[in-house]
């Protein structure tokens, strides 16, 4: 390209405006409400969670018999369980398991579910037909059914739970990812990468995926407190976290037995759930907001 | 010197709801080095579908039936391969209707320029930068290092055809298909952008393949034009020969259409009927139903395109009759 600029060629008004400032990222999140509701409310939680050690006073597994079922006091401010077990020392713990837990189960789902989704709505043909019928399969048992069945197969406790949601829980991101993949590769973008003569691995990875992840992003945040959700339903079945590991949901069931005397035993636990399944579905919500053109 | 682009008998079927019509029927095409092809016809008239075959980017539903593609005597196309590897050798770049639709929207402008020249180039980060830098100045892009980091949304409709036209710049084309580049724009930056094309014509020796209905683009920037109607050539020649006097009633009909400030005819004049449903052809000629010179012959057998005048031909039996007298003004007469 030897020629200068294309001479003879004026703009218009339009195109010699001042380039607008641009809201970063970060501007424009400041700026969403729900975002930052979440992320405040959320960050407290793991705050909290992280600093257990410190801030607890005791262990969480720490018993004293001469002391159960007492109410808060100075020496422990939620008071004490059927043990004399700190119910806040548990209840961060609890929140340190479970917050874990969640994150962790979401994690290869996520990963595995978004890239075979996106390959499949990308390519097509025989490899989507395939990977679209067993995500039918799948989809058509009752989630807490195909759960609770393979956590009984491969075991309870953590490595159960991250199997059972690596099994089923990636069928959501494919369809998701699949349909933002699908809208996508009928763009004028991709045919334009494709005939500019890059490769296919590389429309996909750098201009298909970018498109695509961010509803499986979205998504994931309401999927950390599913998962959550099941770990606590699991624990109060007796299949999740093993006592006397510290968990919410095992906390709600122990306190089952006394919720007419002591109902704060169940209670305290179950506002833990809720405060950080709202936490995160306000990250969600706002992520979603902030994708959306302005 | 075996031409720059080179298009013989291409055939297109597309496959809608478990049939199957030919949308592209024998397409012949020829550019010439320097030249600059345009191809008009309304829409459904097959002129984007074979601009897509060419460049090996037809949607999943479309397939090549017959036909090749040549770029400077070398074969790039047959029976609906997609290999980005011809694509690369062969030069060929497109760019589209709606630059909107046509730029990665989670992408800056300037990453989508200089990402063939870093990928297929091979160029260091920093030259494929430098080169994409040049580009947008080339396209006349104002302060490009500043737009480099823009995302499509932040531009104006005319800057982001431009943009356009520097990724597909990019990969260092010998030809330019062009796919209605203009169509979504409107009136002063469609002059500034035809403008452009013809610089890049001009400057750097760029082939251009022009399709679009509008007439008046073709007669401004093109020197060859083809008629399209219901997926086949109806008339070629030099774009004003043909424009000046039409040899094929279709080709005339759309030039009555047109509006024309300079003709004392105020109201331009629709063409009778509607597009030939593509599962259910017309008997011979495809525009006959709606042709005012139609005889009972033209309803017999197909119609070929034939020479009519040296370097033009046309698919019409009867074009002697627009030959000497003044073009049919449309419904009615006939």
């Amino acid at each position: 390209m030897t020629a200068g600029p294309a001479a003879g060629v004026p703009l218009t008004d339009d195109d010699q405006a001042p380039i607008g400032s641009r809201a970063s990222f970060g501007a424009r999140a400041v700026r969403t409400p729900a975002f930052v509701a979440g992320v405040s409310v959320t960050g407290v939680i793991v705050l909290l969670a992280l600093l257990a050690p410190v801030i607890g006073r005791y262990s969480p597994v720490q018993q004293n018999l001469l002391a159960t079922l007492q109410g808060p006091s100075a020496a422990h401010w939620l008071g004490t369980d059927e043990f004399g077990r700190d119910i806040w020392s548990r209840l961060l713990y609890g929140g340190r398991t479970d917050l874990q837990v969640g994150v962790l189960a979401v994690l290869f789902p996520f990963c595995f579910g978004s890239l075979l989704g996106t390959l499949c709505g990308y390519l097509g043909g025989s490899l989507d037909a395939i990977v679209m019928r067993v995500v039918d399969v799948v989809l058509a048992f009752p989630f807490y059914v195909l759960i609770i069945a393979l956590v009984f197969f491969v075991g309870e406790g953590t490595h159960g739970i991250f199997i059972a949601f690596a099994l089923t829980d990636w069928v959501v991101y494919t369809r998701t990812t699949r349909g933002a993949a699908l809208v996508a590769t009928s763009q004028d973008w991709v045919a334009a990468a494709e005939g500019g003569g890059l490769s296919r691995r590389r429309v996909l990875l750098r201009h298909v995926l970018p498109n695509t992840i961010s509803q499986a992003i979205v998504y994931a945040m309401s999927d950390i407190v599913l998962v959550i959700l099941a770990v606590v339903t699991l624990g109060y079945l007796g299949l999740g976290i093993q006592p006397p590991a510290p968990d919410w949901g095992a906390m709600i069931s122990d306190g089952q037995a006394f919720i007419t005397v002591h109902p704060w035993l169940s209670i305290i636990p179950g506002i833990a759930i809720i405060v950080t399944g709202v936490g995160l579905s306000l990250i969600g919500d706002g992520l979603a907001d902030l994708q959306r053109p302005q | 010197m075996s031409p720059l682009l080179e298009v013989s008998d291409l055939t297109v079927e597309v496959q809608r709801q478990r049939r199957v019509f030919r949308a592209v029927d024998g397409v012949s095409l020829c550019l010439p080095d320097g030249g600059s092809l345009g191809i008009v016809g309304e829409s459904g008239s097959g002129k984007s579908m074979t601009l897509r075959a060419v460049m090996g980017l037809l949607p999943r539903a479309a397939r090549v039936r017959g036909g090749t593609v040549r770029v400077a005597g070398e074969l790039v196309t047959a029976r609906g391969e997609r290999s980005s590897a011809d694509r690369r050798r062969h030069r060929l770049a497109m760019i589209f209707q709606d630059p909107l639709a046509a730029l990665d929207p989670v992408m800056t402008v300037g990453a989508q320029v200089a990402e063939a020249p870093r990928r297929v180039g091979g160029l260091s980060a920093r030259a494929a930068r430098e080169r994409a830098l040049g580009l947008l100045r080339l396209v006349g892009i104002p302060d490009p290092a500043r737009r480099y980091a823009s995302y499509p949304h932040e531009l104006s409709g005319g800057l982001r055809q431009r943009v356009m036209i520097a990724v597909a710049l990019s990969a260092d084309p010998a030809v330019l298909l062009c796919d209605e580049p203009t169509t979504a724009l409107d009136v002063t930056i469609q002059a500034q952008i035809l403008a452009l094309l013809q610089d890049l014509r001009d400057a750097q020796g760029l082939g251009l393949v022009f399709v679009t209905h509008d007439l008046a683009v073709v007669g401004q920037i093109c020197d060859q034009i083809a008629v399209m109607y219901a997926g086949r050539i109806v008339e070629t020649g030099p774009a004003a020969a043909v424009l000046g006097a039409p040899r094929h009633p279709y080709t005339a009909a759309l030039l009555a259409s047109a509006i024309d400030v300079d003709s004392a005819r105020q109201v331009p004049q629709a063409i009778p009927g509607a597009v030939p449903d593509p599962f259910r052809p017309p008997p011979g000629c495809p525009f006959q139903p709606r042709c005012p010179i139609a005889q009972p012959d033209c309803a017999a057998g197909p119609v070929p395109l034939r020479d009519i005048a040296p370097g033009r031909s046309a698919a019409c039996l009867h074009h002697d009759m627009l030959a000497d007298g003044p073009a049919p003004a449309g419904p009615g007469h006939g």
